[in-house]
C-alpha cells in the first residue's frame, strides 16, 4: 500500500501552492542571510498587495492587484494557448508592444467616432497587430520550421525598435518627451472605481478572455485540434489534423492575446504611448502560464499572485526597506519547482534519507 | 539625403570597425557559449542570465580583492555554477530546456538587482588592462582594428579560433557533434552522453563568464541590474546565423554591431535616418535564415531532447 508521502502530493494539484510555499522560505532565507528581517518583508509584502487601505491620493492595494494582475492574466491565457499546441511563445513582450503600438494609433488618428465603435475598434486594432506578430512565427513554424522560440525572440527586438521609431518618429507628439499625442477620450478604456482608484475595465475583459479560452479549448474543434497537436503531432497528423494549420492559428490566436493586453494597458492606464511603456510583463507571463496550469481558473490565480508580487513589491521596499528584486528571485524559485518537480522530490527524498532510510526507496520509486 | 551623402564621407570608418568588435566582444562569447552548449543537445538560452550573473560577480570579486584578474576569475567561476544548474535541471530532471533558461534568466536578473540594492557601493573595480601593441597598432587600416583593443577583445578573437579547432579538430569535438546529432548512436559507441553534455555546458558557462565580466571589468567598472541588457539572446541569433560554426558567428556578430556603430555616427552627423530601423536589420535576418529563404540553417538533430539515462536497455 502506497503511503502518504510528499513525493506523492507534488504530483497532484497541491504542486503549485507547494511551490510558491517553497519559494518563500527559501526567499525569506536568502533574506535573512542579507540582513533583511523576511517577516517583516513578507508582511509588509501582504499589506501592499492586499490589505492596504487608499486614501484620497492613493489608490487601495488589492484594486491595484487586480490592475497588475490584468495584463498577467491575459498575456498567460495567450502564452498557455501556444503551450497548449506544444509552442513555445516567448514573443508575448514584443506581441504586447505591437498591439499596443497599433491601439494607440487607433486610439489616437480616428478622430469623431462615437465610443461604442472607437474603443472596440482600438482594442481590435491591438489584438490584430498582436496576432499578426505571432502569426509571423507560427506561419514561418508552419510552412518553414523556423523555430518559434527563435523567431519569436528575434520579433521582439524588431518590435521594441519599431516603437522607438515610430514614438520617436512618425507618431511623435508636438511636447518635449518623446511619445505619441493623447488617446481621444472615445477610445479610453473606462475606470470602474473614482480616482484615485486606477481599477478599469480592462478585469472584464480579461475575464472574458479566460472564460473564451475554456471554450475554444474544451468546445471547439480548434480548441481540440491544438491540444491534439500538443500531445502528440504525428498521431494528430495521422489523424487528419492540419498540423500546420492548427501551429499558425495557435501563435496567431496567443499573440492575438498578447496584442490584446497591450491595448487594455494603453487604452486604460496610460492614454497614449511612450517609448519604454513596460518593463517584462511578458517574460514574467511565461512564469505565470507555467503555473497556472493550462486551465483558466489556475492561470487566474497564477496572475492574481503575480500582480500582488509587482503590486506588493513597491511597498515593501518603501517600508520593509527589502529590495523588489527578490520578488524576482521568488518568480524564480516557483516556477523551477512547478517545472521540474523532481527537485523537490529529491530535495525532500534527501531531507527523508537523513532521517528515516526507510521511506526513500518510496520517493525514489514515485520519481519519473 | 545631403547629410547622408557628406557624413558618409567623413566617417572614419577604420574607427567604426574597431568599436563594432569590441562591441561584438561579449555577443561573439554568448554565441561561442551558445555552440558548445547546441552543439551537444542543450538548448542555452540562458546564456543571457550566465552573463548577467558574471557581470555582477566579476564586479563584486574585483572591487574586494583588489584585482580584475581575480574578478574575472570569479566571474566565470559564477558564469559556470549558473551553467551547472541549467545543465542539472536539463538533464538530471529533463526539464524543458527552454523553461529551465527562461528560469535562469529571472533568477539571474532578481539575485543580482537584489544583491546589488542589499549591499550597495560606490566602489568601482579596476579595469582588465587595454592592449595595444606597440609597433602593430600604427599599421594601416588594421593597426587600431586588430592590435589596439581591450583585453577580453583578444580573448574573444583567441576563443573563436580555439572553439572552432575544439570542435572540428578534436576528438572531444567530434563526441560533442555526436551527442547533439545521434545521441543513440555515441552512447551505443561508448560515450557518456549526458556526462559530454553537461561538460559542454559548463563550457558555455566559463565562455557566458567571460562574456559578462566585459561589462563590468571592460566597459563601465561598476554593475547596474539588467547591464547585459539582451546580449545573451542576440549571441544566440548570431550562433544560428552562423550555422553554429565559430568563426561565422564572429562575422555575424559584427554584422549586428556595425548598423549600431554606423546609427551613431549618424547621430554624430545628424543624418536624419532611422537608425532604430537599420538596428532592426540583424534580427530580420536571422528570421529570413532561420527560415531558410537565403540558405537552410541546420540545428543539431537532437537539440532540445532530453536523453534518458538507461535508454540502452
Amino acid at each position: 500500500m502506497k503511503r502518504f508521502s510528499i513525493a506523492s502530493i507534488w504530483g497532484s494539484a497541491w504542486a503549485p501552492i507547494g511551490s510558491v510555499a517553497l519559494a518563500l522560505v527559501i526567499a525569506g532565507i536568502m533574506m535573512a542571510i542579507t540582513n533583511s528581517n523576511p517577516l517583516d518583508a513578507y508582511r509588509a509584502l501582504f499589506e501592499g498587495a492586499f490589505t492596504r487601505p487608499g486614501t484620497d491620493t492613493r489608490p487601495t492595494a488589492f484594486f491595484e492587484t487586480l490592475v497588475s494582475a490584468t495584463p498577467f492574466l491575459v498575456l498567460a491565457l495567450g502564452i498557455s494557448l501556444s503551450f497548449a499546441a506544444g509552442l513555445f511563445n516567448i514573443g508575448a513582450e514584443g506581441q504586447l508592444y505591437m498591439g499596443a503600438l497599433a491601439s494607440t494609433m487607433a486610439g489616437f488618428m480616428l478622430k469623431g467616432l462615437p465610443p461604442i465603435i472607437h474603443l472596440p475598434l482600438a482594442l481590435f486594432a491591438g489584438a490584430l497587430a498582436g496576432a499578426l506578430w505571432g502569426g509571423i512565427a507560427g506561419w514561418l513554424k508552419a510552412t518553414r520550421g523556423a523555430p518559434e522560440v527563435v523567431t519569436t525572440i528575434m520579433l521582439n527586438y524588431i518590435s521594441y525598435s519599431v516603437v522607438n521609431y515610430m514614438v520617436n518618429g512618425p507618431l511623435r507628439g508636438t511636447g518635449s518627451a518623446p511619445r505619441t499625442p493623447d488617446i481621444e477620450a472615445s477610445a479610453i478604456l473606462p475606470a470602474l472605481l473614482a480616482p484615485p482608484e486606477r481599477l478599469h475595465w480592462g478585469i472584464a475583459i480579461a475575464i472574458a478572455c479566460a472564460i473564451g479560452y475554456w471554450v475554444l479549448m474544451k468546445k471547439t474543434p480548434l480548441g481540440l485540434q491544438i491540444r491534439l497537436v500538443g500531445a502528440n503531432r504525428e498521431a494528430a497528423r495521422y489523424s487528419g489534423i492540419n498540423v500546420n494549420r492548427t501551429y499558425f492559428l495557435a501563435m496567431a490566436i496567443s499573440g492575438g492575446l498578447c496584442g490584446l493586453a497591450g491595448a487594455i494597458e494603453v487604452l486604460a492606464l496610460y492614454k497614449f504611448l511612450p517609448t519604454e511603456f513596460t518593463t517584462g510583463y511578458g517574460f514574467d507571463s511565461i512564469a505565470v502560464a507555467l503555473l497556472g496550469g493550462g486551465n483558466p481558473i489556475g492561470i487566474g490565480l497564477a496572475a492574481i499572485l503575480f500582480g500582488a508580487l509587482v503590486n506588493g513589491a513597491t511597498y515593501m521596499q518603501f517600508s520593509a526597506g527589502v529590495s523588489n528584486y527578490i520578488i524576482s528571485v521568488l518568480q524564480a524559485f516557483i516556477i523551477v519547482f512547478v517545472a521540474a518537480p523532481g527537485i523537490v522530490r529529491d530535495l525532500f527524498g534527501w531531507i527523508r534519507l537523513r532521517r528515516k532510510p526507510a521511506e526513500t526507496v518510496e520517493a525514489a520509486g514515485a520519481k519519473g | 539625403m545631403e547629410q547622408l551623402i557628406a557624413a558618409l564621407g567623413q566617417i572614419d570608418y577604420i574607427f567604426l570597425i574597431a568599436v563594432a568588435l569590441r562591441a561584438a566582444t561579449p555577443i561573439v562569447f554568448a554565441a561561442l557559449g551558445g555552440i558548445f552548449s547546441e552543439r551537444s543537445g542543450i538548448v542555452n538560452i540562458a546564456l543571457e542570465g550566465m552573463m548577467l550573473t558574471s557581470a555582477y560577480v566579476s564586479f563584486r570579486i574585483a572591487v574586494a580583492a583588489g584585482s580584475p584578474w581575480i574578478g574575472l576569475l570569479g566571474g566565470i567561476v559564477a558564469a559556470m555554477l549558473v551553467a551547472a544548474l541549467h545543465a542539472v535541471v536539463s538533464i538530471r530532471y529533463r526539464t524543458n530546456q527552454v523553461v529551465s533558461g527562461t528560469v535562469i534568466n529571472i533568477f539571474a536578473a532578481g539575485i543580482t538587482g537584489y544583491l546589488y540594492r542589499a549591499f550597495p557601493t560606490t566602489e568601482s573595480a579596476d579595469y582588465l588592462p587595454a592592449v595595444s601593441i606597440a609597433g602593430l597598432k600604427d599599421l594601416p587600416l588594421v593597426g587600431p582594428i586588430l592590435f589596439d583593443q581591450g583585453f577580453l577583445t583578444y580573448v574573444m578573437v583567441l576563443a573563436v579560433f580555439v572553439t572552432w579547432l575544439v570542435i572540428f579538430k578534436t576528438k572531444w569535438g567530434l563526441r560533442t557533434r555526436a551527442v547533439g546529432e545521434l545521441p543513440r548512436a555515441a552512447d551505443t559507441a561508448g560515450i557518456n552522453v549526458n556526462r559530454m553534455r553537461f561538460y559542454n555546458v559548463l563550457i558555455s558557462g566559463a565562455l557566458a563568464g567571460l562574456g559578462g565580466a566585459f561589462f563590468t571589468l571592460q566597459t563601465v567598472s561598476s554593475f547596474t541590474p539588467n547591464m547585459t541588457s539582451g546580449q545573451g539572446f542576440i549571441g544566440l541569433a548570431a550562433m544560428i546565423f552562423a550555422n553554429w560554426n565559430p568563426i561565422s558567428a564572429l562575422f555575424a556578430s559584427l554584422l549586428f554591431t556595425i548598423p549600431q556603430a554606423l546609427a551613431g555616427q549618424f547621430q554624430l552627423y545628424n543624418v536624419p535616418l532611422p537608425y532604430q530601423l537599420l538596428s532592426t536589420l540583424p534580427y530580420v535576418l536571422t528570421i529570413v535564415t532561420l527560415a531558410g529563404f537565403m540558405r537552410r540553417s541546420t540545428p543539431p538533430a537532437a537539440e532540445g531532447i532530453p536523453y534518458p539515462e538507461d535508454a540502452r536497455t
